[in-house]
């Protein structure tokens, strides 16, 4: 059972990664989730409960390739869902292990608030009150390989045999 | 059978096939990786463990000058030192320090990419070598891998192609032109994508002036921006690349998925205006719009040719008094053939403050920052809330459109000073 229930916080199009991560923040984990996304959604950094989900129209998490994922992450966003997302957040937040899942048309399905349940093995998404069933685009493999791993950093710390420029063995 | 664009030859060859199609996943072999802050790399080798080096000290590039120029405070001050322990730690051979220069215009400059390489980096702007036709491409968090690799996973993208002739009106530059394709591509009409520049306007600019419109790919969304080598491109490279090199051309029968012609000789010069670099007007219906600080530098206004321009505007003319005016050179080669030509003195006189090269306050690191409520143009790329504080407004332009402003004080259609 993959299945995950939460609560949408909606967002439009384009939403920049800096408005995520600010500038003067990234070395600064606190002060960048308390005014996470404030810049689109004033209540977003002070309401968001873990478990919840971000549902945003065309490419989410566009420009800059900050970190912008791990402070989402860290307020305990469950997943992204999109119309569609930047290549590079895109990237980025698999490899960190927070879910972005792509469903052209579902922005304009959800409310702020809507209750979703959300399949990431099965690439779904349940709008609870209707009772709609969307199917998400198909993540490229390497990345739920990634995700499944609990992220890049796991990822290779379970294969480090395979890089010669790791140790194969930390305990030696 | 169709021919295939230079993006699929680049990717086929370094993953080792024959061919390849847009759509398919394929792992390569990466020729550069470039970072300019890699602290929060060099904090996941310590996470990861056992990290003996990176997998090739000639083809990683750390250019912390990029941003941890000067630093201002303790953070960053122990940031700059935590990179340049970890380069050495790691193997890494090419750290440029401050004072050196903007990261993209370096790699370009310093011949870390040639025509054919494939390169990552640690920045949303990387797709700027494609100017030279490298296939260069953002990939950020995931260098830390790269780098212990040497590899990377890329979904093979179709190409857009963009043609530019003619000639343009005085006082229209690179800048316009790429600015008016953001805005007909728009900020996600290239997601996936690699954007192909080609027409006789492109082949007439010299590198730094064509890194404008790869480097701008990524505010479409693009994997990548190319322009295909040419004989401006080898005589570029000569002596230059730290790689024999084989360049990689389009198929004569290669396959586009979109063709955009732009009518240049039509075009106006072109503003972006908040909050977003592809939200664009004609100068003309911002006139007026009164402006604290021009900025002229960052990596698509730090070229020497985006200093002439300017410079023609300010020659023998003075800053408004109530607007603060910083030009960065791209790097120290740039700065130096702007002493040759005296433009430094030239910006000094017009009252504006010539800092040592660095990546610019596009955003706030450094020096150059807004306070709240003022507004900036500049030639930099990117205009979104929360880069340079939440609520600066950013208008980007030409290094003409942006002189102009600084003399005027308002945002002024540059071609009445030219």
């Amino acid at each position: 059972m993959t299945a995950t229930k939460g609560r949408a916080w909606t967002f439009g199009d384009h939403i920049n990664t800096e408005s995520i991560l600010t500038t003067g923040r990234e070395r600064d984990l606190e002060s960048a989730k308390a005014h996470v996304l404030e810049y689109y959604d004033p209540e977003f950094p002070k309401k968001v409960q873990p478990g919840d989900f971000i549902v945003a129209g065309r490419n989410f998490g566009a420009s800059s390739g900050r970190q912008a994922g791990r402070v989402l992450k860290a307020k305990g966003v469950k997943a992204v869902l999109c119309d569609s997302a930047g290549r590079v957040f895109y990237r980025n937040t698999w490899n960190m292990a927070l879910p972005v899942l792509q469903c052209a048309g579902l922005r304009d399905k959800v409310e702020k608030g809507d209750e979703l349940e959300v399949d990431i093995e099965q690439g779904t998404i349940k709008i609870l009150k209707t009772g709609e069933i969307l199917k998400t685009d198909e993540t490229p493999a390497i990345l739920m390989e990634i995700y499944r791993a609990g992220g890049m950093l796991e990822w290779i710390k379970s294969r480090r045999h395979l890089y010669k420029t790791l140790e194969p063995d930390l305990n030696q | 059978m169709g021919g295939h664009t230079i993006a699929e030859k680049i990717l086929a060859r370094a993953s080792g096939k024959q061919e390849v199609f847009p759509g398919e996943t394929v792992i390569v072999d990466v020729d550069a990786v470039f970072m300019h802050s890699p602290d929060y790399k060099f904090q996941h080798f310590e996470e990861i463990g056992g990290v003996k080096s990176v997998f090739d000290s000639e083809k990683v590039v750390v250019a912390a000058g990029h941003h941890l120029f000067l630093p201002a405070d303790q953070k960053k001050a122990d940031a700059a030192k935590y990179v340049r322990e970890g380069c050495k730690r790691y193997g890494i051979k090419y750290l440029y320090d401050m004072g050196t220069g903007n990261g993209h215009y370096l790699m370009v400059e310093k011949g870390h990419v040639w025509p054919g390489a494939v390169a990552v980096g640690s920045d949303s702007h990387t797709t700027a070598y494609g100017c030279i036709g490298a296939l260069a491409s953002p990939m950020n968090w995931e260098t830390t891998e790269v780098m212990l690799s040497g590899k990377a996973w890329f979904r093979v993208p179709p190409t857009i192609l963009v043609k530019i002739d003619g000639s343009p009106q005085r006082g229209v530059s690179a800048r316009d032109a790429a600015q008016h394709v953001l805005n007909t591509i728009g900020a996600d009409g290239a997601l996936w994508h690699a954007v192909e520049y080609s027409g006789r306007y492109i082949n007439g600019l010299d590198i730094q002036q064509r890194m404008i419109f790869s480097l701008l790919t990524t505010e479409m969304g693009g994997t990548c921006g190319l322009v295909e080598p040419d004989e401006v491109t080898l005589a570029f490279m000569k002596g230059r690349s730290r790689r024999p090199f084989q360049p990689v051309y389009n198929d004569p029968d290669a396959g586009y998925v979109d063709t955009l012609e732009v009518d240049l000789p039509e075009l106006e010069p072109q503003i972006a205006v908040p909050p977003q670099p592809h939200f664009t007007k004609p100068v003309v219906e911002l006139a007026g719009t009164e402006i604290n600080q021009a900025y002229i530098g960052g990596c698509t206004g730090g070229g020497i040719e985006d200093m002439r321009m300017a410079s023609e505007i300010l020659r023998g003319r003075k800053v408004h008094p109530e607007v603060r005016l910083i030009v960065v050179p791209g790097t120290r080669d740039i700065l130096g053939q702007m002493l040759k030509e005296n433009l430094v003195q030239v910006f000094m006189d017009a009252g504006g403050l010539v800092t040592p090269p660095y990546c610019g306050p596009c955003q706030m690191h450094c020096v150059g920052n807004l306070g709240e409520g003022e507004v900036m143009i500049g030639t930099h790329p990117r205009n979104y809330p929360g880069r340079t504080g939440a609520h600066t407004p950013t208008y980007l332009a030409s290094p003409y459109t942006t002189a102009a402003a600084a003399v005027v004080g308002k945002i002024t259609d540059p071609r009445q000073f030219l």
